[in-house]
């Protein structure tokens, strides 16, 4: 199979899991209790009838369940994901307006993870069963096992409070200053990914040390260092590569509670904001952002993986 | 002024609306980690920043979208008046008004301008006017009585009325943001979003609108007094945590705390002061008059009986509550009586203190001396509410009453308010938008809202209180609505449907490096703006 068909199946694929998704999210928001004219409205506004009409008759209210989801489909398919009930801005302006700051979160805690999960992984893998390797396991499984939101609140309590070092809350202006606020989010969330990522790695890695050709390059007298930038890490790393995808939904969730913990205004927030104020055109929006990221997250992945390992590519072509 | 009234969604904005309810009673200054030596000095002077955090979420400056924004939109589209809490009022973009039964008369200022230089015209007030009142509009339930509103001169607005109604002038001082009739046709959708910043007349002008915070910019073109404050920046934090860390690390200036309980950890940062300010709010146990065993009057004086009060809200609250006696405080009398008169009569209703022995021989003379069981549920909205049900469980345990209280999700327990259904015990809270007894009173008691998305959830009624009802709500008279008030207290004092609890205040926290002048505080500063020239530099 080439790549482009490849590429085609999986976006055929993306397509089916956004209308399956947008539809069970639909329904899970119906079922909740409450309703979008109580939110709205309010006590006082309840009480006059004539509000309560008029809210219903814009968001078709009183349609029945299916045809309040077809409406919405439709416009979707229009690209057209409606207004936010609260503040009146199209859904795509304000998941816009907040996607820089989860992005740069999790393009930070990213590089975090790997920096540190990469390097970890490989010295438990040539350490195997030593003092090193046995030290970085029980860290990652403490680290894992940290919910995020605790670490989260332990960061901000002792490097945001009483070291001072970084600023407890919000985003900061400028690129510098942005990085100085991002630091202990992205250290928050990357502390319960950090273990999956050595894990993954050493798994690689004590895959391809046993390897024939590691035996031959070490036995040619190649050096150490050589032995490993030039063959370990690029056979290890698929395996790794493989799982950014698992790694991002990982991701996905934490961001929702560390932004919250941090006042960050991302897109995690946006959703616990959205979901507790039934402002479901939001809900949706970013139900199929989330969902169409992981399809196209994973789908890189597997483009990526493609493109280094020449051996995937001559079975698919044959 | 205004606050949330009723049971909430669990919307972290309606808690931070239903929480803040300005001035302070008294002057205090905070005890403990304090600044040394006394209050600290005020020294006038320009004050460059100032950086207030309130929690909750603002998803429009555009009052008729989201009313939690009453704060910020204060500043920027002044009022025609402003609300004092005593039922007074002082002049706004409205330099004059009077008033009849059936209609208010607006004199505006003529030298009223927006920000873009235009002047502020009549048919900006009228069509600002309409728009609050337009059905779908957050604000349209506070404007039921207002037939129309028409331009009768080249400075006048003159608002018809389809009945009296004494509330509504102090009503519309708070749900009224006066709009640039331009702008907002100019911007339909989306006015009050970033993307279409409101144009207002008032003292500050909006420099920027993120999810994060609210930045205003002094408007030098403002008619009146010019604040102290050149750029005042409204932070939307998430919860009280953040909040507390942001004045620890002087990030935030100033803040009004609703979780009062939190009071204390502000108290240790050093130079902070806490001003506590008397809230408009009841906290009250509604009792289902229509269902046993809640039914019989013995039964519900029983439970009343039963509450202690002191320990558990001294706790919850660090001390910043006050008892109700009756079902209203005195300032929410205010305008049908004196002070000290609401205040005596409100003292010489029958009371209920803590005491068993009488809870007891109450049961004894019930339908159900034995006893019985009973569901509670509880909402984490009101955070009191599971505390409160707890301690009464165990009070009524040795009576043979046997509580179940069960913590529900907040948009359910609304729910069921809303479809007046399961009634039973609902603990509840209810802000009253104005110091009038009326707006209260006739949310609670009456046939008319004892209905489907009425709040009398006591199902309280009879042909006596819808009387009492209707002259309270529209008799000119102002002693004739005493009158009404004091009879519908009176049956509330005796037959319990209601038990009050606390009347909650909310403390004004000032960080290091300001004051608030305390001696003018008044409850509703921060709806109607004036908190802001009360705010200075201390040396």
């Amino acid at each position: 199979m080439t790549a482009l068909r490849f590429i085609a199946r999986r976006l055929g694929a993306l397509l089916l899991l956004l209308v399956i998704v947008s539809f069970v999210v639909f329904s899970l928001l119906s079922l909740a209790p409450g309703s979008l004219e109580q939110t709205l409205l309010g006590p006082t506004g309840m009480t006059d009838p004539a509000s309560v009409e008029a809210i219903r008759e814009k968001y078709h209210l009183d349609d029945s369940f299916l045809e309040r989801y077809l409406h919405w489909a439709a416009a979707a398919l229009r690209l057209d994901f409606g207004r936010s009930v609260h503040s009146g801005q199209p859904v795509m302006d304000v998941i816009v307006q907040r996607l820089p700051i989860t992005a740069q979160l999790g393009l930070l805690t990213l590089l975090l993870v790997i920096a540190f999960g990469l390097p970890a992984g490989m010295i438990s893998a040539i350490r195997r069963g030593r003092f090193a390797d046995r030290l970085i396991s029980s860290v990652s499984i403490v680290a894992t096992s940290a919910p995020a939101f605790a670490v989260a609140v332990i960061l901000i309590y002792v490097f945001g409070v009483q070291l001072a070092w970084f600023p407890p809350f919000g985003t900061g202006s400028g690129l510098v200053d942005r990085l100085h606020h991002l630091a202990l989010p992205a250290v928050a969330l990357a502390v319960g990914q950090f273990a999956f990522m050595t894990r993954q790695t050493r798994a690689a890695a004590m895959d391809v040390v046993d390897q024939d050709f590691v035996v031959f390059a070490r036995g040619r007298g190649l050096s150490r260092s050589q032995v490993l930038f030039g063959y370990q890490i690029r056979n290890a790393a698929l395996p790794v590569i493989a799982s950014v995808g698992l790694l991002l939904i990982v991701s996905l969730s934490g961001t929702v509670l560390v932004e919250t913990a941090f006042s960050l205004p991302g897109v995690g927030s946006l959703m616990i904001d959205s979901v507790s104020s039934d402002d479901i055109p939001v809900v949706q929006g970013l139900t199929l952002l989330a969902a169409a990221m992981v399809v196209v997250v994973n789908l890189l992945a597997d483009l990526a993986m493609l493109a280094l390992d020449p051996r995937i590519r001559m079975e698919g072509k044959g | 002024m205004k606050t949330q009234s009723g049971p909430r969604s669990g919307s972290r904005r309606r808690h931070a609306v239903a929480g803040v309810l300005a001035a302070a009673a008294m002057a205090m200054t905070a005890c403990g980690g304090s600044t040394s030596g006394g209050a600290p000095k005020p020294s006038g002077g320009e004050i460059p920043e100032f950086v207030f955090a309130t929690q909750g979420t603002i998803g429009s400056l555009d009052l008729t979208k989201d009313f939690g924004a009453f704060g910020p939109v204060a500043l920027i589209n002044e009022q025609l008046e402003h609300s004092h809490s005593d039922g007074g009022f002082a002049p706004g973009l409205a330099a004059e008004v009077s008033e009849t039964p059936k209609s208010l008369v607006y004199r505006l200022r003529p030298d009223a301008k927006f920000t873009d230089g235009k002047p502020v015209t009549a048919a900006d007030v009228v069509f600002s006017i309409e728009r609050a009142r337009a059905a779908g509009a957050q604000t349209a339930s506070y404007l039921t009585s207002v037939v129309k509103a028409e331009a009768t001169g080249d400075n006048q607005v003159t608002v018809t009325l389809s009945r009296p109604d004494p509330a509504l002038r102090a009503l519309f001082a708070g749900a009224v943001a006066v709009v640039q009739k331009a702008y907002v046709e100019a911007h339909p959708e989306n006015y009050g979003s970033s993307s279409a910043l409101p144009v207002g007349s008032g003292p500050y002008s909006v420099g920027s609108f993120t999810p994060e915070q609210i930045v205003l910019n002094r408007n030098d073109r403002y008619w009146g007094e010019k604040p102290k404050i050149r750029q005042l920046t409204i932070r939307l934090l998430k919860d009280d945590d953040t909040t507390q860390l942001a004045m620890r690390s002087g990030d935030v200036d100033s803040t009004i705390l609703i979780d009062v309980g939190n009071a204390r950890r502000y108290q240790s940062i050093e130079g902070t002061t806490l001003i506590p300010i008397t809230g408009n709010s009841i906290s009250y146990l509604s009792l289902d008059t229509g269902q046993a065993p809640l039914s019989d009057q013995h039964v519900r004086k029983a439970i009343a009986y039963a509450i202690d009060r002191k320990p558990l809200f001294d706790t919850l609250f660090a001390g910043y509550w006050k008892n109700l006696e009756g079902f209203m405080t005195p300032d929410q009398l205010a305008s049908v009586s004196s002070p000290s008169e609401a205040a005596d009569f409100l003292k010489g209703l029958p009371q209920y203190p803590f005491d068993m022995e009488r809870a007891k021989s109450e049961l004894a003379r019930s339908r159900y001396p034995e006893g019985f069981d009973l569901t509670v549920k509880v909402s984490p909205t009101f955070a009191w509410s599971e505390k409160l049900m707890l301690s009464l469980k165990q009070n009524l345990k040795p009576l043979g009453i046997d509580i179940e209280v069960k913590v529900v999700d907040p948009k359910a327990y609304v729910a069921e308010v809303y479809a007046h259904r399961n009634l039973g015990v609902k603990p509840l809270e209810l802000g009253a938008l104005t110091p009038d007894a009326a707006y209260i009173l006739k949310l609670l008691v009456g046939s008319s809202t004892a209905v489907q998305n009425g709040l009398n959830t006591a199902n309280f009624a009879s042909a006596d209180i819808d009387a009492a009802i209707a002259v309270l709500t529209s008799s000119p008279d102002r002693a004739k609505r005493f009158e009404a008030a004091k009879r519908l207290l009176g049956w509330i004092a005796e037959q319990v449907p209601y038990i009050p609890l606390f009347n909650q205040q909310t403390v004004r926290v000032m960080g290091r490096g300001f004051a608030y002048d305390a001696a003018v505080a008044d409850q509703n500063d921060y709806a109607n703006g004036s908190w802001i020239y009360k705010i200075s530099a201390t040396s």
